[in-house]
């Protein structure tokens, strides 16, 4: 054997195995941290916060109804959230409502957003996940985290693209379609790929090559941590159902048991943007339908949880860059609009409303608009202190925690 | 030993021979990556500039490159412009001069036969396919990824619009792609797949729908930050009426004066009223949105990022900017393609591949000119591995232009495992070329040469 074939042979065993090499040193450094996760949920388009936490007082009931025309929900269908609280659940949540609300575990953050708002997606998600409504454009609000922990694995993102929340200035984590379709064999074009890959990773380059070999090296170490995942068999306790949040929420269930060293898991789902036709309280309508598959598979994941005895390890955050507006469109939707509800959940959480139900009189909205009374990085304040880190260093030391644990 | 998978240490130094080793077996060993094998030419080159730019003192930014217009810049450029080609290519347009090569990519585009609905069946692969199909084989290839970039400036979703909306939506961005912005502007507000994806059909003045006037102006114009709510609101009510009618199979624009807001608006501080025509006021509002420089400044930073650097220069920013308003778009790109910046040693692989131009340039080179009607594996890659179906942008905001977004560990993966599946001997019947990698990448000379960084530039 030759010295290059050898030196080849090594770089591959290593790659096949994972062992020690300096390429992989970082991922030695990889630690669960307090062992807790969170888990966020991001609904792109702008979830219609109305029709999912309704207000059923008589008089701001028949507000609402005077608004919507076309699209309120009738309110024998509204899933009621028990004595006092004048607020109900949209019908196709009534899984939600079951397993989470009933159990004193799904808070729910009414009318929270953030200051001097802004109606673009791309702006207020922006915003949503770097946690800086005046520069959104920096690294994510918990680049950090990432960065402190200098552990690429210690969050993952299940989608194509790395959202803006996971990006450190030094490390960003990892980003990954599905688990199953994640790897590099060890025969073939595969093989060989790998191999050339590992070459090529040792020679530095300048400006947008060098960020591309830098990617390499980042997605090669990742195709090892995952890997191990994939080699462990999954059969979950329960069955998640065949929609995009089941197959997410799926995933980050299996990662969870495998242990993999992620404290944090994103997931995003676009289809919230009900400009025409959202619909109302029947099955086939359009609203109905995503809140109902986010529904039944919020609550699947539940249950798995439940199974690996890690429920009470896990805050479920799901969010929306902003609600729309009350009052609905000539096309039976909803424009743009403010304040939105966000869902808390997990076995440690403490269910119940969070912020201030929505008033519709109309010098109680902001231009037509629910206004926003929570600010969301005090929510996302809660998350931080879960999983072991600073609030004030990941959101700023003016948003306390609001206390859902 | 199978020498194809030896693995070759990298050379002491870039001035090191190339590796001719001997490469054997179905790929071949892969010539050492070797960053900096034109280094000392870039560098003369920009010495040169440099010297150009403080001898002409003011003319600043106009003064033109002047330095040498071979190959190597030759292929740059197409690269840049065209993103496919060949040596061949590369060579000729050298032979041309940088002017007349800038000319040549520059000529009008080349127009595909526009395909009726009943063409495409139930199928969505076909769109794609032709899309491909004529990027490779085009005279212009230039018009191609620039109707690229105009399709995802000026979106439409064809799971939304109908998927021929979109074709013929992205038939006409062809065909206007060198044109004043205006002309681009006018046509796209009243284009039915437009219409239709932005819900102007069901705008009315009871409730003007917000969905055009909002990205109206935040990503077709103006940008972000540049108006207000009220200006929405008020942009809304000015296109009410403007939607479509459907007839004979197709969508067609349609004025309807039923639904229209006859009051007077105000827009970015100017009043739009007309009530001898009141169809023209959508015109109008877009004429008070074609008299802003900001408009220009927002559509050349987005041009520069595509064709020149990810992170463009203020001073390129403006001057770019002022050619565009002053001129079309293919007056700005013959600014662009003939600026000294333009061929500077930061600009060259300076920019992220999308899939598209990924899997063109790659199948380009492999010799590959047309994807067969029935076969669906190319769309397959590109929908659901590679992440551009190019009939569905992921939203209103387009896809990331030459962005790292497209380097996710997920996105990386796939697009390296692609090369297997572009890269294979092709079928008995099939047309195929010469395989010539160069212009697909510098100094690639086998598939597994893609597997280096710069196989994801251009």
């Amino acid at each position: 054997m030759n010295r290059r074939s050898f030196i080849k042979r090594s770089l591959f065993t290593l790659a096949a195995t994972g062992m020690v090499p300096s390429l992989f040193s970082r991922t030695a450094l990889a630690a669960g941290g307090n062992g807790k996760i969170l888990v966020i949920y991001h609904l792109f388009g702008g979830n219609d916060a109305l029709n999912t936490l309704i207000p059923t007082d008589a008089d701001t009931y028949a507000t609402y109804t005077s608004y919507r025309p076309d699209i309120a929900i009738p309110k024998a269908n509204i899933i009621d959230l028990g004595a006092g609280q004048n607020l109900g659940l949209h019908p196709a949540m009534r899984p939600m409502a079951d397993d989470l609300w009933d159990d004193g575990q799904l808070a729910l953050v009414s009318l929270v957003g953030y200051p001097n708002h802004n109606r673009s997606h791309f702006y207020s998600t922006a915003v949503w996940n770097t946690a800086d409504p005046n520069h959104p454009n920096a690294y994510g609000w918990l680049g950090k985290f990432i960065d402190e922990k200098n552990d690429p694995f210690c969050a993952t993102n299940f989608g194509p693209n790395l959202p803006r929340a996971l990006r450190g200035v030094h490390t960003s984590g990892l980003s990954i379609e599905s688990i199953g379709g994640f790897g590099l064999g060890t025969r073939g074009w595969e093989q060989k790929l790998q191999t050339e890959l590992l070459r090529q990773i040792q020679y530095s380059r300048n400006g947008t090559a060098e960020e591309v070999r830098g990617a390499m090296e980042h997605m090669l170490r990742s195709v090892e941590k995952v890997r191990g995942a994939q080699d462990e068999a999954f059969a979950p306790s329960t069955n998640f159902p065949d929609n995009t949040y089941g197959k997410r929420f799926r995933d980050i269930a299996r990662l969870i048991k495998y242990e993999f060293p992620s404290q944090v898991y994103y997931a995003s789902t676009g289809g919230f943007d009900t400009h025409a036709n959202q619909g109302d309280a029947s099955n086939d309508s359009y609203h109905a339908g995503i809140l109902g598959d986010l529904s039944s598979a919020l609550v699947a994941f539940k249950r798995e949880m439940i199974a690996q005895n890690r429920w009470n390890d896990v805050m479920v955050m799901i969010f929306s860059e902003f609600g729309r507006r009350v009052e609905q469109n000539a096309s039976a939707g909803t424009d743009h609009g403010k304040g939105g509800v966000l869902f808390v959940t997990g076995g440690g959480v403490r269910g119940g409303i969070y912020g201030e139900k929505p008033v519709l009189d109309e010098e109680a909205l902001d231009h037509g608009d629910l206004p926003v009374k929570v600010d969301f990085r005090s929510v996302y304040a809660d998350g931080a202190r879960f999983i072991g880190a600073d609030p004030a260093e990941l959101v700023g030391a003016e948003f306390s925690p609001i206390g859902l644990i | 030993m199978d020498k194809s998978t030896i693995l070759q240490q990298p050379p002491p130094d870039t001035l090191a021979p190339a590796a001719e080793t001997s490469p054997t077996g179905v790929f071949p060993t892969t010539k050492p990556y070797r960053a900096n094998s034109q280094a000392w030419r870039s560098a003369l080159a920009l010495l040169l500039v440099g010297g150009t730019l403080s001898a002409c003192g003011g003319l600043g930014g106009s003064a033109g490159y002047r330095g040498s217009f071979g190959r190597y810049e030759a292929t740059h450029l197409l690269r840049r412009a065209a993103a496919r080609g060949n040596v061949e290519e590369a060579d000729h347009l050298a032979s041309l001069g940088l002017e007349g090569a800038v000319e040549s990519l520059l000529d009008t585009p080349e127009l595909p036969t526009e395909e009726e609905p009943s063409y495409f069946g139930r199928y969505y692969h076909p769109y794609t396919n032709i899309w491909v199909n004529h990027w490779l084989t085009t005279s212009t290839p230039l018009a191609e990824r620039l109707t690229l970039f105009w399709h995802g400036h000026f979106v439409t979703e064809a799971i939304k619009t109908g998927y021929w909306n979109t074709y013929h939506k992205i038939n006409k961005l062809r065909e206007l792609s060198l044109s004043p912005f205006k002309d681009l502007l006018y046509m796209i507000a009243e284009d039915p797949a437009m219409i239709i994806y932005l819900d102007n059909n069901v705008s009315t003045k009871d409730h003007p729908n917000e969905n055009w006037a909002r990205e109206l102006m935040e990503l077709f114009t103006l940008g972000e930050g540049h108006y207000t709510e009220k200006d929405i609101q008020e942009v809304a009510r000015a296109f009410t009426g403007w939607r479509v009618s459907y007839e004979d199979g197709r969508h067609y624009f349609l004025f309807e004066g039923e639904v229209h807001d006859f009051e007077p608006k105000n827009i970015l501080g100017k009043t739009v009223h007309n009530t001898f025509n009141p169809s023209f006021e959508g015109y109008e509002v877009l004429d008070i949105l074609l008299e802003k420089k900001q408009t220009y400044l927002y559509i050349a930073e987005k041009l520069l990022k595509y064709f020149h650097h990810p992170r463009p220069s203020g001073e390129m920013i403006e001057k770019g900017a002022d050619v565009l308003q002053g001129g079309s778009v293919r007056d700005f790109l013959k600014w662009l393609f003939m600026h000294p910046d333009f061929y500077s040693d930061e600009a060259r692989n300076a920019l992220v591949k999308s899939p598209m131009e990924y899997a063109v340039g790659m199948l380009y080179a492999t010799g590959v000119r047309e994807i067969p009607a029935g076969n669906s594996g190319l769309w397959s890659w590109l929908r659901y591995r590679l992440d551009q179906d190019p009939m569905n942008p992921p939203n209103v905001a387009g896809w990331p232009i030459s962005s790292m977004d497209w380097i996710s560990d997920s996105l990386l993966l796939q697009r390296l495992k692609f090369i297997d599946f572009a890269t294979q001997p092709p079928e008995q019947d099939s047309p195929h070329g010469l395989i010539d990698y160069s212009v697909f990448m510098d100094d690639a000379v086998n598939p597994l040469s893609l597997v280096a960084p710069e196989a994801q530039l251009l």
